[in-house]
């Protein structure tokens, strides 16, 4: 019998020999927890389908670690005719993944591409005057090299625009569609391409070894980019724990998902670096500040008196980041002291507060969701919060579907939500600020706010916009629309042997740099 | 025979219908959309109002379930709104690497369990009847998700013989293909081994204790000739109906075994495709799941005759 065995083991060990566990030579494992959603940007989208195709595509300008926009594919940008001109010079010698080299013409197609409204890309509202962005009146092509895109206004955040990651303007060459303009695969010019889609499998990069490298530093998705690795081979693990198991045994090199706690569990392993890192989404908790209970600021400042943020912030991301009440993100350059003004910790307040407004023990529910991990801890401790102030609060589990379209058509009182990182801040404000009859996703009208983010919007001026951005946090503590509870942190972790490897505020590692050390 | 088989082909149709409507109601009136998912907190109403119109899901709910149904009567299933890819063929793509796992786990567990059950009824109250029913109670009890963690953990982390995660297709390579599916199908195994085994044990307990065993045994036939050719009979059916449930349900998805294992499967697809209220997958999973069950338990049916011979369909 245990000879049987033996053998039987020997002969696993054989066939494994065989077909090596950990990745191949030159190939970087990366697992991703769910399938991309498509392979055309900022058209059906998530997180992980930004991240895969952020290695793909580029656009004319892109964002540096600090948040900064630097130019791309263009050499510079000018600005004319008082913001309302861009003048993109575009560098000379790139080429597309199909081997052409990029010129004006096809910066062109890539616009014409994005806003056919039937691409249903995500964010050409923001430049066709519908929405709340700009419009773009023009782009022309003087020559070969240049682009010209004039405005209809002059807007501060419209390069930060497009360089967004969940929607970026990606320069595409025209043969990633069919001649019938079926979507084919995205052909652009950055420094791997598309290999092979294996749909609920994996998602294969090749380095392109025709890659125009930029000569500045690299930095977040700007800067210099060099392929190290001959393939990166984005493996769907939908299970943490397997994707954790995968990790100690080889199977994959990156996890650059995972939540606080399971960061936490990797760090006994000495096989196995963990990096943290701060990011620019915001998690908060919603209020609906239509409903007939919600409406009374009052009782508003009584739901954030009774919030500890501090210890939601401490539980909900293992201590890793500090809360914050601001729309302006704690790495971006704007946050300031000004921005950690709002009410403090205080029951006793809070029940003043309540009983000052008559609230007579209206049930409020706090909507939530068990996909994202700490927005369900931060509702969890919420309601525990409202209940010893002496709300009635009572808590809903949902699908995150389903809370995703209560947030969008605006049926809820409290909701433990996210907002995706927005590279300025008036992009935030944006999303925040509006009349909730034209847009039921807008959590606070206030004309004096909207004419604050007029003014940050529109403005060049580095001090005037600090100014108006100090000003909008000041009322929002007064007015109480929303709770800003902590900025994201995401938590990524790599074997020993991966180098370089970093995440940035955006939380789009970047695969470039990136290299297995002995392959 | 011919004649039932026709009759229950056609008594599919009407249950289809039914599936086909349920499914596209409940799909619909639970709260959330494909597009809501899709556009996340970026989208303003404008363009939420666009890529709802380009999807046809402004139309009315009838006129969208017309137009469903009459493109599944032509055999044409859709495309995914989250992929863009044809579901159909994603479908059988994702039942085959289902159906590999849970075929061959289920072959091997009806080859372990059967006997196992045989030999405990056989040898009841005694010392190996209590081995064998201690390891079957051992085996139901434990999660298989847990199972395979373990297994994973062993195989793969401290032993380094199998690999953690990915999935190859046997037909792109049969020698990794397999190795991919090892610890699958074991985790499968040790979990439905138990049910069926406790099942046949139960049967077998049942037809031993009847007089034409008795009678059997009183003509002075070996043992192994009444256990094989006259109690396995009779206590197989039911084990056999137990079968044709659980391979129904299996085949529907092993989504636990799919998640641990990062299997591809149809289970995870469908899952998926809930997640993201991704309508035409939805409904074309439900309704291939509802024609799977159906299927096995026609073929359930149809053995049943070979079985026990009083049995006349």
């Amino acid at each position: 019998m245990s000879r049987g065995w033996t053998r039987g083991a020997w002969a696993l060990a054989a066939l494994a020999g065989m077909v090596p566990v950990a990745a191949a030579s030159g190939t970087l494992t990366v697992a991703l927890n769910a399938d991309i959603r498509s392979t055309e940007p900022g058209v059906n989208r998530d997180t992980n389908s930004d991240m895969v195709l952020a290695q793909v595509v580029e656009g004319l300008v892109a964002t540096r670690a600090d948040l900064s926009v630097a130019p791309m594919l263009a050499d510079r940008v000018d600005m004319a005719d008082e913001g309302r001109t861009y003048i993109f010079h575009l560098r000379d010698g790139v080429r597309f993944h199909d081997g052409r080299v990029l010129r004006a013409g096809d910066v062109r197609w890539s616009w014409d591409h994005w806003m056919d409204p039937a691409r249903n890309w995500t964010c050409r509202s923001f430049y066709d005057g519908t929405g709340r962005g700009v419009k773009v009146l023009s782009v022309d092509t003087p020559d070969d090299l240049t682009v010209r895109f004039t405005l209809d206004r002059p807007s501060a955040v419209f390069l930060a625009q497009m360089a967004s990651t969940q929607c970026p303007l990606a320069i595409l060459s025209p043969s990633s569609v069919g001649a019938d303009g079926h979507w084919i695969a995205p052909i652009g010019t950055g420094p791997f391409r598309l290999g092979e889609w294996r749909r609920g499998q994996y998602v294969m990069l090749d380095r392109f070894d025709g890659y125009s490298t930029r000569s500045d530093e690299a930095s977040g998705l700007a800067g210099a980019k060099q392929a190290l690795v001959g393939q990166v081979k984005f493996l769907i693990v939908p299970d943490v724990t397997t994707s954790q198991t995968a990790l100690l045994s080889g199977g994959v090199d990156i996890i650059p998902a995972l939540p606080a706690a399971a960061g936490q569990d990797l760090k006994r392993f000495s096989g196995v670096r963990v990096h943290e890192q701060e990011l620019l989404s915001w998690t908060v908790l919603l209020l609906q500040s239509d409903d007939p209970v919600l409406s009374d600021v009052r009782i508003r400042r009584a739901v954030a008196h009774a919030i500890d943020r501090d210890g939601i912030a401490m539980v909900a991301t293992n201590r890793l980041v500090t809360p914050n009440p601001s729309a302006v993100p704690r790495v971006a350059p704007q946050h300031g002291p000004a921005h950690d003004e709002w009410p403090t910790y205080d029951p006793e307040k809070a029940r003043a507060l309540l009983r000052e407004a008559g609230y007579a023990g209206q049930r409020i529910v706090v909507q939530t969701n068990r996909r994202f991990p700490n927005m369900f801890d931060n509702a969890v401790l919420i309601h525990a919060y409202l209940r010893d102030a002496g709300f009635n609060a009572d808590l809903a589990v949902l699908d995150w579907a389903s809370q995703l379209s209560n947030y969008q058509k605006g049926r809820y009182q409290l909701s433990s939500f996210s907002y995706s990182a927005r590279f300025d801040p008036a992009l935030t404000y944006d999303a925040l600020i509006g009349d909730r009859a034209k847009r039921a996703t807008a959590q606070w009208y206030s004309a004096q706010a909207a004419a604050l983010l007029d003014r940050a919007n529109r403005s060049a001026d580095e001090v005037e916009r600090q100014a108006a951005f100090d000003a909008l946090h000041h009322q929002m503590a007064a007015d109480v629309p929303i709770i800003g509870l902590y900025n994201g942190v995401a938590v990524a972790a790599t074997r020993a042997n991966v180098t370089g490897f970093h995440n940035w505020a955006a939380n789009l590692p970047v695969l470039w740099g990136v290299a297995k050390e002995g392959e | 025979m011919g004649a039932y088989l026709l009759r229950r082909c056609l008594m599919t149709l009407p249950t289809l219908l039914i599936v086909a409507v349920i499914v596209f109601l409940l799909m619909r009136l639970v709260p959330g959309d494909p597009v809501s998912v899709m556009v996340g907190d970026m989208a303003d109403p404008a363009t939420i109002a666009a890529i709802t119109r380009n999807l046809g899901l402004d139309q009315p709910l009838p006129v969208q379930f017309l137009h469903w149904l009459g493109n599944i009567l032509t055999g044409d299933f859709g495309t995914s709104i989250t992929t863009g890819e044809a579901v159909l063929p994603a479908m059988l793509h994702r039942l085959g690497v289902t159906a590999q796992i849970v075929l061959i786990s289920m072959t091997l567990a009806m080859l372990i369990a059967v006997p196992a059950g045989m030999l405990a009824a056989w040898r009841q109250n005694k010392g190996t009847d209590m081995v064998i029913t201690g390891l079957l109670v051992l085996f139901i009890s434990v999660p298989s998700f847990w199972v395979g963690l373990l297994l994973i953990l062993l195989f793969g982390v401290e032993l380094g013989w199998l690999p953690t995660v990915g999935y190859v297709a046997i037909t792109d390579d049969p020698l990794r293909g397999l190795l991919y599916l090892i610890l699958p199908c074991a985790s499968l195994v040790l979990v439905e081994m138990g049910v069926v085994a406790r099942m046949m044990r139960s049967g077998m307990i049942d037809v031993l204790r009847l007089d034409y065993i008795t009678h059997a045994r009183a003509k002075g036939l070996a043992e192994g000739p009444v256990l094989w050719r006259h109690a396995f009979p009779n206590a197989f059916a039911p084990t056999l109906t137990f079968i044709g449930l659980l391979l129904g349900s299996l085949l529907g998805g092993a989504v636990v075994i799919e998640t641990v294992f990062t299997l591809p499967g149809l289970g995870r697809f469908l899952v998926d495709a809930i997640e993201a209220r991704d309508y035409p997958v939805i409904q074309g999973c439900l309704l291939l799941v509802a024609m799977i069950r159906i299927l096995v338990n026609l073929a359930v049916d149809l053995a049943y005759p070979l079985l026990d011979p009083r049995v006349q369909l």
